[in-house]
């Protein structure tokens, strides 16, 4: 079973995640953590931690199946 | 659209045709009504039609139209489609025209990221995929039409434009060039596309999404070396922004579709100057040195549209007019095929009064599942090929990025090729009664998987064209409890085909047994003495049996025939 991180390490990612943001630069942000969410999602091995990790960090708003859907994501909704 | 002087169908390697108008008898007053009237010879209704005649069924063929399929559209055509041609006794000119083929290649930034490898083996026929213009399927499959001069009607110039369907038929009204006529039919099987006239006098409309995005697709004519594959480009360094698909065509034609970005105006990506452009700057990134022309090039937007129900009355609606789905994964074509079989080998039973009327009601779930079905997918690779949002965008971009190191990303390079539906859950398939009794071999509701006897000798071969009944054993006459079912089912179907499976190699000069020497077939289909399996006349497994027990043998071909369940 997955388990959370301890404080200490989370602190450690916190500065991990600032530098590497960083070292992308603004260009490239955006992707690097598309990047680093979809490899994170691939290690987890847990679909419902995932969903619920992006319900978590979008305040409830844009998770897919669950929530209202977010504008541009209506589409996919409908028959079939 | 051609390129400018030239005249519509001026092609640089297809002669069109031009079948003349002929007065059918309604013309001067005749009246009749025809067992089945098929609107549009497209490739879906002309399958219809020569599976129609193989089981007997005598159809008219409306077909506004003088020529085949101007440019052109479909290229691809899958392993299983190959099988049906070859069951309607149309696969040769297929073969001999087509270029086959396995593999595929994506790259992301010039870089190779995936290698597409569609699942092949010695025991099939047929490639997994095979390259053929749209033109030269229609051409095939109409003068295969040639075979039955009594059971299939070629009417060309003659537009349906009127429709009255009512409990005991169907009445349209045709437009041709010498006037209109009124025809007459027991069922009709609209084929005409998706434009479809036919859905539109019904009142019917398709449901679903037009899918944010554009391609154009572009024929052109050049001497080019490289293997017959699926090759796609993701940010190229020859067009960083667009996605772009090259495809090998037979007489040296290329398909080369690239993707018109959300800011650029439709109209002027199609201009040809424009269109000249993009063409050279992607023949130049895979290559290309040498001259090219240019033959013909449209636009294309993914759409995932249905209606919500396949049958309305006497009216089937098969191929596009139902359901149109993106063309990444090459399902158009290929489903629509799959429908034309569907519903013909029904329509035969019902026709033939072999099955009740109530046969037809599982048309619509079977098939329409089968879209619903594509569109989970093709809507996936629509996404993936033109994302419709900035987050489609993104993320798009990430998983590429990631799989130029990447293993775990790469499948979604994967283009999700068209597969086989199954109908496991169709009202007309017998589920197995042990459960884990068989470990391998196509289940229920399955297609049947072909199997390699000998150099140029496979199972599906030995198929019938109604329903046919594998049954394994060295025995070679039938117990006596096996022969009367055996009669029994010749009552229900007359045209079913009993094909004895036996691994005792003496019994070569019967025609209804096939020698499995090496034990191939057994063993690909988990069988012991006594197997059997019930498949229906559109290769799909209706049930099967470890051991063979008669009584449920004969309810599943009830079931299979429209018959309650048991
Ligand atoms: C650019 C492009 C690429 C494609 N590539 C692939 C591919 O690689 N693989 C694949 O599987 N699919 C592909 N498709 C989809 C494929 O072309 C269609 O699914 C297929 O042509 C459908 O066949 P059909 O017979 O249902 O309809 P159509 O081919 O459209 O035929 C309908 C016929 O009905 C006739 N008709 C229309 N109205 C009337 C009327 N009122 N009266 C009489 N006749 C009428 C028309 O003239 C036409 O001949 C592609 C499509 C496009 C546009």
């Amino acid at each position: 079973m997955n388990k959370s991180l301890e404080f200490d390490e989370l602190e450690q990612v916190y500065e991990l995640i600032a530098d590497a943001i960083d070292c992308a630069g603004q260009e490239s942000e955006v992707l690097f953590l598309s990047k680093l969410c979809i490899t994170l999602a691939h290690r987890v091995g847990d679909l419902q931690l995932v969903e619920d990790a992006i319900h978590i960090a979008s305040d409830g708003q844009c998770t897919a199946h669950k929530a209202a859907p977010c504008p541009g994501n209506e589409k996919r909704g409908g028959t079939p | 659209m051609r390129p400018a002087g030239k005249q519509p169908l001026q092609s640089l390697y297809f002669d069109y045709p031009l079948f003349e108008f002929r007065q059918p008898p309604e013309l001067h007053g005749g009246d009749m009504q025809h067992p089945v009237v098929i609107a549009g010879a497209g490739p879906v209704g002309l399958t219809a039609a020569l599976a129609l005649a193989q089981q007997g069924v005598a159809s008219v063929v409306v077909e506004k139209k003088d020529t085949v399929n101007d440019g052109s559209r479909a290229i691809c055509v899958s392993r299983h489609s190959f099988e049906t041609l070859q069951q309607l006794g149309a696969v040769a000119a297929f073969l001999d025209k087509a270029l086959g083929w396995t593999r595929g290649r994506c790259y992301y930034r010039d870089q190779l990221i995936h290698r597409l490898e569609m699942p092949h083996s010695e025991d099939e026929r047929f490639l997994p995929m095979y390259n053929i213009q749209q033109q030269y399927i229609e051409q095939f499959l109409i003068d295969k039409t040639a075979d039955y001069p009594d059971l299939i009607e070629l009417r060309w110039q003659s537009e349906v434009s009127e429709l009255k369907n009512s409990a005991d038929g169907v009445s349209l009204g045709i437009n041709t060039p010498e006037g209109s006529y009124s025809l007459r039919g027991n069922y009709l099987l609209a084929a005409d596309g998706a434009r479809s006239t036919v859905r539109e006098l019904l009142g019917l409309r398709l449901q679903g999404d037009n899918l944010p995005g554009n391609y154009v697709i572009a024929d052109v004519r050049m001497a080019h070396e490289f293997p017959t594959e699926r090759r796609s480009f993701f940010e190229s360094s020859g067009n960083p922004d667009a996605t772009v698909l090259v495809h090998r065509q037979p007489d040296n034609i290329w398909r080369v579709d690239w993707q018109i970005l959300p800011g650029d105006d439709p109209d002027d990506a199609v201009r040809e100057n424009n269109v000249r452009e993009r063409v050279a700057a992607i023949l130049a990134m895979i290559g290309h040195e040498g001259e090219w022309e240019l033959e013909w090039w449209s636009i294309y937007t993914a759409n995932t549209l249905c209606l919500d129900n396949y049958r309305h009355g006497r009216v089937l609606f098969i191929g596009d007019s139902g359901h149109i789905v993106p063309i990444f994964g090459v399902r158009g074509l290929n489903n629509g095929i799959a429908d034309a079989v569907n519903a013909a080998w029904k329509l035969a039973c019902v026709l033939k009064r072999l099955a009740p009327a109530s046969l037809l009601d599982s048309y619509s779930p079977e098939r329409r599942g089968a879209t619903i079905d594509v569109l989970r997918n093709a809507g996936k690779s629509s996404r993936f090929m033109t994302p419709p949002t900035r987050g489609y965008a993104l993320m798009r971009k990430a998983v590429l990025e990631l799989a130029l190191t990447q293993e775990f990303t790469r499948p979604f390079a994967d283009p999700r090729q068209v597969q086989p539906y199954n109908y496991e859950d169709s009202p007309l398939t017998t589920p197995e009664a042990g459960a884990g009794e068989f470990t391998s071999g196509p289940a229920p509701g399955a297609p049947l998987h072909n199997c390699r006897l000998d150099e140029d000798d496979y199972l599906l071969d030995h198929i019938g064209h109604s329903f046919t009944v594998l049954y394994f054993s060295i025995e070679a006459r039938p117990s006596s409890e096996l022969a009367a079912l055996f009669a029994q089912l010749y009552q229900l179907d007359p045209a079913c085909c009993i094909l004895r499976i036996t691994g005792a190699a003496d019994q070569v000069n019967e025609d209804d047994v096939l020698v499995d020497a090496s034990g191939r077939i057994s063993r690909a289909y988990d069988a012991i003495a006594g197997t059997v399996y019930l498949v229906r006349p559109d290769r799909y497994v209706a049930g099967r049996w470890k051991s063979a027990n008669p009584e449920e043998i004969l309810a599943a071909l009830r079931r299979a025939l429209g018959g309650s369940k048991p």
